[in-house]
C-alpha cells in the first residue's frame, strides 16, 4: 500500500486522471471542512522515494469537497467549494484557477464532468439546486430545482450523454435528462439521507446508492419498487459509492465507520474485502481506470491510500 | 425516558474533553455563515449537547425532551421558541446541515483514535469556550486561516495534447 499525507487537510474526494494512469487529484479541506482553507493535490503515483509525489498544489479560501477531471483536456480539473464557488484549474499554471463561477448559494458538494458530451459538467449543492455548466461559458447553462434538501452527489450516465443522476438529503435519487427541464424519474431509495450514487458501467439502467442508513442499494431503473440488492455491513453512514470501471459486479463503498468495503453483487456473501487502515471517516474512493485492481481512498485522517486488494486482481474476479 | 432526561440535564459537559474540543469548531462554522446573537449561540450549544449526548450516552428525541421540560415547569421562554422553531424547520436544509455537521463532530469525539487528531488540530485554535465567544462577538479573525487572493489566472490555459482514451467499458462492446 502507498500512503500520502495531506498534512493539515482532511480528504473529501479523489479522482484518477482519465488520461494519465498514474495521475490522481485529491480535494481536501482544513478543519474537517467546517472552517478554513481548501487544497487541491495533484499527484503522480510511482514517482519519488515514497511511491507518490506532488506535481502541483492549489490553495483555496474555502474547503474543497469534490473534484472532477476534464474529459477533453488532460491538464484541467474542476473543484467544488464550501463557499459555493466552482473553480476550473489548469495544472500547467500555478496558483490561481482559470475560471471561478459563483452561482450556488451554499456549499457545493459535487462536481462531475460529462463522460460523453465532454464539454459539460454538473454540480450539486447544499442550496438544494443542481447546475449544468460549460467551461467556456461564464454562466451556468441550466438550473434544476426539485430536491427539497441538500444535493450530495451528481453523476453522469456512462451511456447516455444527456442523462445524470442526483442523490439528496431528501431521501430521493432523481434521474435527469438535460433535454427536458424536469427530472424524468424519482426514486425513494432510502429512508434516510442519500449521500452518493453511481452508475453501473456495463448495464445502462442499473445504479447504486449509499445512505446515512448504513446500506448500499443496487437499483434497476426499469423497476424501482424494490432494490435488486441491499448490501449491509457498514456500521455508520456511507459517504461514497463507486462502481468498478472493469467489472459489472464489483462495487466499492466508503463510510464514517472508517472502512472502505468491496462488494461482489453476484455473490450471496457479497462482502469481498474490508480496508480498515484509515483512522478516521473515509470520504473518497476511486478505481484506477487503466490499471485494473488499483483503488485509491482518502479520509479525514489526512491520508490517501493507494491499494491493490488481492480480490480485485483480474484473475480473482469473475 | 425521564431518567435519561435527568441524566442529560446533569451531564458534566464542561469537563468532557471530547465535547469541549469539538465545540469551538461547531461555533466557528456557525459563525462563518452569518452573524449570530448570543441567544442563537446558546441554542447551538444546547443542540450540540443533545447531539453529543444522543450519540455517546443515550439517544432520545429532543422535542419529547423539551415537552418533558415544559411539563416539569422548567421551561424558559427561549425553549418555547425552540420547540416551534424545530418543528417549523424539521425538513429545512439548515437544520439538517447543522445536524450533519454536529454529528460529524460527535462522530469524531466518540472515537478514541481521533482525540489525537483533534488535539493536533486544535492548537491553532482557541481552546476554551469563552475565548471563542470573545472572538465571535468581537468579530476577530479565526487564527490559522490563510488569505487566498480571489484572482483568476491571466496566463493562457493549456491546449490538450493527449488523445482522449477509451474507458474500459467503451472497449468491450
Amino acid at each position: 500500500m502507498i500512503k500520502f499525507h495531506t498534512k493539515g487537510y482532511n480528504g473529501y474526494s479523489l479522482q484518477y486522471s482519465p488520461f494519465i494512469e498514474n495521475k490522481i487529484a485529491c480535494a481536501t479541506a482544513a478543519n474537517f471542512g467546517l472552517v478554513g482553507n481548501g487544497r487541491l493535490f495533484i499527484m503522480n503515483i510511482g514517482v519519488g522515494p515514497n511511491g507518490i509525489d506532488i506535481e502541483r498544489i492549489f490553495d483555496t479560501q474555502d474547503g474543497l469537497f469534490d473534484c472532477s477531471w476534464s474529459e477533453n483536456n488532460e491538464n484541467q480539473i474542476v473543484t467544488a467549494s464550501g463557499d459555493g464557488s466552482i473553480k476550473l484549474w489548469d495544472i500547467t499554471l500555478p496558483e490561481f484557477p482559470i475560471r471561478n463561477w459563483r452561482e450556488h448559494g451554499r456549499e457545493v458538494f459535487s462536481v462531475h464532468w460529462n463522460l460523453i458530451k465532454k464539454d459539460s459538467f454538473v454540480s450539486g449543492s447544499w442550496d438544494n439546486s443542481i447546475r449544468l455548466w460549460n467551461p467556456e461559458s461564464l454562466e451556468s447553462i441550466s438550473k434544476y430545482e426539485e430536491h427539497n434538501n441538500c444535493v450530495y452527489s451528481t453523476i453522469w450516465s456512462p451511456y447516455n450523454p444527456d442523462v445524470f443522476g442526483s442523490a439528496s438529503g431528501d431521501q430521493t435519487v432523481k434521474i435527469w435528462d438535460t433535454k427536458v427541464p424536469r427530472s424524468i424519474q424519482t426514486i425513494r431509495a432510502h429512508s434516510n439521507e442519500i449521500l452518493s450514487l453511481d452508475w453501473n458501467k456495463y448495464q445502462e439502467n442499473v445504479i447504486v446508492t449509499g445512505s446515512v442508513d448504513h446500506t448500499v442499494k443496487v437499483w434497476d431503473l426499469r423497476n424501482t419498487n424494490y432494490e435488486i440488492v441491499c448490501l449491509r455491513g457498514h456500521e455508520y453512514a456511507i459517504r461514497r459509492v463507486k462502481w468498478s470501471p472493469h467489472k459489472s459486479n464489483i462495487i466499492s463503498s466508503v463510510s464514517y465507520d472508517m472502512t472502505m468495503r468491496l462488494w461482489d453483487t453476484m455473490l450471496v456473501n457479497s462482502l469481498l474485502d474490508v480496508h480498515d487502515m484509515h483512522t478516521e471517516f473515509v470520504l473518497g474512493v476511486d478505481f484506477n481506470l487503466y490499471i485494473e485492481g488499483e483503488i485509491a481512498t482518502c479520509a479525514w485522517d489526512e491520508n490517501v491510500h493507494i491499494l491493490r486488494p488481492p480480490c480485485l486482481l483480474p484473475a480473482n474476479v469473475l | 425516558m425521564e431518567q435519561i432526561y435527568q441524566e442529560f440535564d446533569q451531564y458534566d459537559f464542561e469537563n468532557d474533553i471530547n465535547f469541549q474540543s469539538g465545540l469551538p469548531l461547531i461555533l466557528q462554522s456557525q459563525q462563518s455563515q452569518e452573524n449570530k446573537s448570543k441567544e442563537d449561540i446558546d441554542q447551538i450549544i444546547k443542540k450540540a449537547k443533545w447531539f453529543y449526548f444522543s450519540k455517546v450516552v443515550k439517544k432520545f428525541d429532543y422535542n419529547d425532551y423539551l415537552v418533558w421540560k415544559k411539563s416539569n415547569n422548567k421551561l424558559s421562554p427561549s425553549t418555547i421558541n425552540e420547540i416551534t422553531e424545530i418543528n417549523e424547520n424539521k425538513s429545512s436544509s439548515s437544520t439538517i446541515n447543522e445536524t450533519t455537521e454536529i454529528n460529524e463532530i460527535t462522530g469524531i469525539s466518540d472515537n478514541s483514535n481521533s482525540n489525537n487528531l483533534m488535539s493536533q488540530e486544535t492548537p491553532q485554535y482557541p481552546k476554551s469556550f469563552q475565548q471563542v465567544i470573545e472572538l465571535i462577538t468581537s468579530g476577530q479573525p479565526i487564527p490559522g486561516i490563510k488569505k487566498i487572493p480571489n484572482e483568476i489566472n491571466k496566463e493562457t490555459p493549456s491546449h490538450p495534447k493527449l488523445e482522449q482514451r477509451k474507458k474500459p467499458w467503451e472497449k468491450k462492446d
